[in-house]
């Protein structure tokens, strides 16, 4: 049994459809990457899965237990924990404040502050600083950071790469194995299709609401998630 | 696009403006058939509609929330009776300078205020209701604390108690179907497209290129102007004025604003329907003081949370009823479907 | 020319009870981005909670005082949780609307139970005293007033960046949606957050009980103050509450010297010209 799957997930913004019955699954200590066009569905996947728009019960699974529709701060107590998209730091607390307001859902264990800043030394020097003043990638190791803070079994992680230089991003992507390693799960959205392949397990592409391409990220050829980007059958 | 036509009126609408039409003939002859009693009742009624319809414009389809429209109530009030009871300012002149001196008073008080946002603006408009409300009883020219009474000479020469009740009723008519008129013209025009975008929207319409800030001052000087008229008539039915009736919160303000989450905010029919709930409400009720306002407030409470679009929307989206037609239906030329 | 003196320092004491009307009201703001329309009403519902505990129930100042404070955050809490958080979104007509009606059903109930006799408050012996320093003379009481006005201000700086509680405030106020994410039952903050600020408003009315005399419909101009305080001050800013307490309460005090009459409405215009002139307060920098 996976850890985390949907099962015909439907999704509305308003009268919007955003996703027509998708159907994942990120089973125990894998990463799976979501790759896709903008606006293709895959923020909103994940968004269904923390609980930031509301789905039906039974369509998302964790663990075995239904947890479609539970908002974001009981999704989190379970084990969800999320980079939202563009980071969104809170601007007025500091690297730390940061860092500790990831202990806010209850869940102790293994990640510490002193494991966060062992992970990226870089932000240990500006603990004190406020997290609007930062640059993105280090905004972006505070989100990730912050959110392993709950000591999560799954760290969703939406646009790791979005505007960050190719330096800053190899140092981040570094860490993801050593997150791995402790037995987190990951289910990352990447634009960025060939670091998507090679941080991930397995992988799917999503066009229009609808997964078009899946397979083990090793065995998908870049040509046909080109194609299915276009809409056209692998 | 070509062979496209925009249908804004269904056959309905046409019985409904006969009816309309018939509804108005038979209230400008009420003064045939009505005693002074009742058409104190209806002139009242008539200024408090017109507020209403004003404050629903503001509030329902401006974005504008203004806590503080007794200001222009009162200044016109005084300017009332300063100008025709003090200065001989024949009648109906005299209520239209009324209106006029608020609403170019609305303009410094609208360019100030409007730096605020929201909930802010809104307490900042309260502010100045105070601010004219302490100088007005500052005034002994306007009879300080204690208020004005209308010279009675200027009162007779308007004639018998009857013909004045009949005069004054006219007059608050005339100021509501105005106020109404004005209301449906601006908000079917391409103006009030962008006032029911901002309704809809005020971001979204403001990044399709809708001048809000100028929409909303545009309709705050509206309502002020229309606020300082029915000051001015509903006083003069008093005929005696004091600071702390003429810019009272309560009654300009919170009935108001009651009427129109009553009635359905951002309904046009809302604030008509609002008013005679109000009045009936008011008529049963009142004997009952302090009983009675809890009420005001707690059904204000319970319609916001549980029925948000009012007793009007709520009749709107089970029936499709409309009496003022705002929709705009696209037609297809003949022989070819809409995609 | 002591006269005038004394007048300004008696604006400048009574500046500190005007922020503590403020404080709760931009707490309220900066968090939930609404505006309270019955934040003077509780005011004046702490004044007469005061009142009923130590005149009607006859119990003695200071265990009434502290009986207060506690019935005010269970009040805060309840309507938050009962009917605000409902209203809270987008749209600022509902949770003005509804606090709008808060706040007539409360002055009518006071009405009802208390009459609209003026009432206030013997706190004995220290009203009268005095500090005499030459010609100056400034009452113990506006002292002891200012004072815990200023404790209240500097426990609430405390509270917001040195303990659990005011981080998550801190970070609410920041971005709600991300605090819910990071497990913050953002429903419950909103209740807390509107529980402290009535235990302030349940200090002003305290204090307030026994400075001035007060009746069931006193609340509206203690809601201007706040939110002229506010306006003054700057957004945001816990010690720009205190600065634009005591600016308005010298504009008062000035105003009052030189015509009695003229005392509110020097307040009201000393806003009205911050509001022309500097829009983001004196000490604000951060517009929301």
């Amino acid at each position: 049994m996976s850890l985390l799957s949907t099962h015909g997930l439907d999704a509305f913004y308003g009268d919007f459809q955003a996703l027509y019955g998708v159907n994942v699954a990120l089973e125990e200590g894998q990463c799976v990457a979501l790759i896709g066009p903008n606006g293709a569905g895959k923020t909103t996947l994940l968004r269904a899965l923390m609980g930031w728009v509301p789905v039906a019960e039974g369509m998302v699974l964790f663990d075995g237990h239904q947890i479609g529709g539970a908002s974001p701060d009981r999704t989190v107590a379970m084990g969800i924990a999320s980079v939202p998209e563009g980071r969104r730091l809170f601007p007025s607390l500091t690297v730390d404040e940061n860092l500790i307001m990831g202990r806010e859902s209850g869940r102790r264990g293994a990640w510490t502050l002193d494991g966060i800043y062992d992970l990226f030394p870089s932000l240990r020097g500006r603990r004190g600083h406020l997290g609007s003043g930062l640059s993105g990638g280090q905004q972006q190791m505070v989100a990730i950071g912050r959110a392993l803070m709950a000591n999560p079994r799954v760290l969703l992680v939406d646009e790791l790469s979005l505007g960050l230089a190719p330096t800053v991003v190899n140092d981040i992507a570094r860490a993801l194995p050593r997150i791995r390693e402790t037995g987190v799960s990951i289910m990352l959205v990447e634009q960025d299709v060939r670091r998507a392949l090679s941080l991930s397990d397995y992988a799917y592409c999503i066009l229009e609401g609808r997964i078009n391409l899946q397979g083990p990220s090793g065995e998908l050829e870049f040509g046909d998630i080109e194609k299915s980007f276009f809409g056209e059958a692998a | 696009m070509t062979g496209y036509t925009v249908r804004r009126y269904g056959q309905h609408h046409i019985w409904i403006g006969v009816l309309a039409l018939l509804s108005v003939l038979v209230l400008a002859a009420l003064p045939a058939f009505a005693g002074k009693a009742a058409l104190r009742i209806a002139t009242e009624m008539a200024g408090y509609m017109a507020l209403a319809v004003m404050w629903n414009l503001l509030a329902g389809y401006a974005g504008v929330m203004s806590i503080g429209q007794q200001a222009f109530v009162g200044v016109g009030a005084y300017a009332l009776f300063v100008l025709c009871g003090t200065m001989g300012l024949p009648l109906i002149p005299a209520i239209i300078a009324a209106g006029l001196l608020t609403t170019l008073l609305s303009i410094p008080v609208g360019l100030i205020l409007f730096r605020l946002n929201g909930a802010y603006f809104a307490i900042g408009t309260w502010v100045v209701a105070e601010i004219f409300l302490l100088l007005t009883a500052q005034s002994q020219t306007l009879g300080a604390g204690a208020g004005l009474s209308f010279p009675a000479g200027v009162a007779k020469s308007f004639g018998t108690a009857t013909e004045r009740a009949a005069l004054f009723w006219w007059i608050a008519l005339s100021i509501v179907l105005l106020s109404v008129g004005v209301a449906y013209l601006w908000l079917r025009s391409s103006r009030g497209l962008a006032l029911t975008a901002m309704r809809d929207d005020a971001e979204a319409a403001a990044g399709l290129g809708v001048d809000t800030k100028r929409n909303r001052l545009a309709v705050y000087l509206l309502a002020a102007g229309v606020a300082g008229m029915v000051g001015a008539v509903l006083f003069l039915g008093k005929l005696r004025i004091s600071p702390a009736a003429a810019y009272d919160i309560n009654e300009w303000t919170a009935s108001i604003i009651f009427i129109v989450v009553i009635g359905g905010l951002g309904r046009l029919e809302g604030a008509i329907l609002g008013t005679l709930i109000f009045f009936v409400l008011r008529g049963f009720l009142a004997d009952f003081g302090a009983w009675y306002l809890m009420a005001m407030g707690a059904i204000a409470i319970v319609v916001m949370l549980r029925m948000p679009q009012g007793i009007w929307g709520f009749l709107h989206e089970r029936t499709g009823i409309e009496l003022f037609p705002m929709r705009r239906d696209i037609c297809p030329p003949k022989g070819r479907a809409m995609s | 020319m002591t006269e005038l003196l004394n007048s300004i320092i008696q604006g400048i004491l009574i500046g500190g009870l005007y922020a503590l009307f403020a404080a709760g009201l931009s707490l309220v703001f900066g968090i939930m981005r609404i505006v309270n329309l019955a934040h003077g009403d509780l005011i004046v519902a702490g004044s007469f909670l005061m009142y009923s505990a130590a005149s009607v129930l006859g119990l003695p100042i200071w265990v009434a005082a502290l009986l207060v404070l506690p019935v005010m955050a269970l009040l805060g809490y309840g309507l938050q949780r009962s009917l605000i958080n409902h209203t809270i979104g987008t749209n600022v007509l509902p949770p003005l609307l509804v606090t709008f009606g808060i706040s007539i059903i409360l002055q009518n109930g006071l009405l009802q139970l208390f009459t609209a006799d003026n009432r206030k408050l013997d706190f004995g012996a220290i009203e009268v005293m005095s500090l005499k320093a030459g010609p100056i003379s400034v009452g113990w009481y506006a002292i002891l007033v200012f004072a815990v006005s200023v404790a209240t201000i500097w426990g609430l700086q405390v509270l917001s960046f040195h303990t659990r509680l005011g981080r998550v405030l801190r970070a609410t106020t920041d971005d709600p949606e991300v605090a819910r994410v990071m497990g913050v039952r953002t429903e419950h903050v909103f209740g807390i957050a509107m529980a402290i600020a009535l235990v302030i408003c349940g200090i002003a009315g305290v204090l307030l009980s026994a400075w001035t005399s007060f009746t069931p419909l006193s609340g509206p101009s203690r809601l201007l103050i706040a939110f002229e305080v506010v306006v003054i001050g700057g957004l945001g800013s816990i010690w720009g509450t205190l600065i634009g307490g005591v600016v308005l309460g010298v504009a008062q005090a000035l105003g009052g010297y030189f015509d009695p009459a003229w005392q509110t409405l020097a307040g009201h215009i000393s806003f009205i010209a911050i509001l022309a002139l500097r829009p983001q307060g004196i000490m604000g920098g951060r517009r929301q």
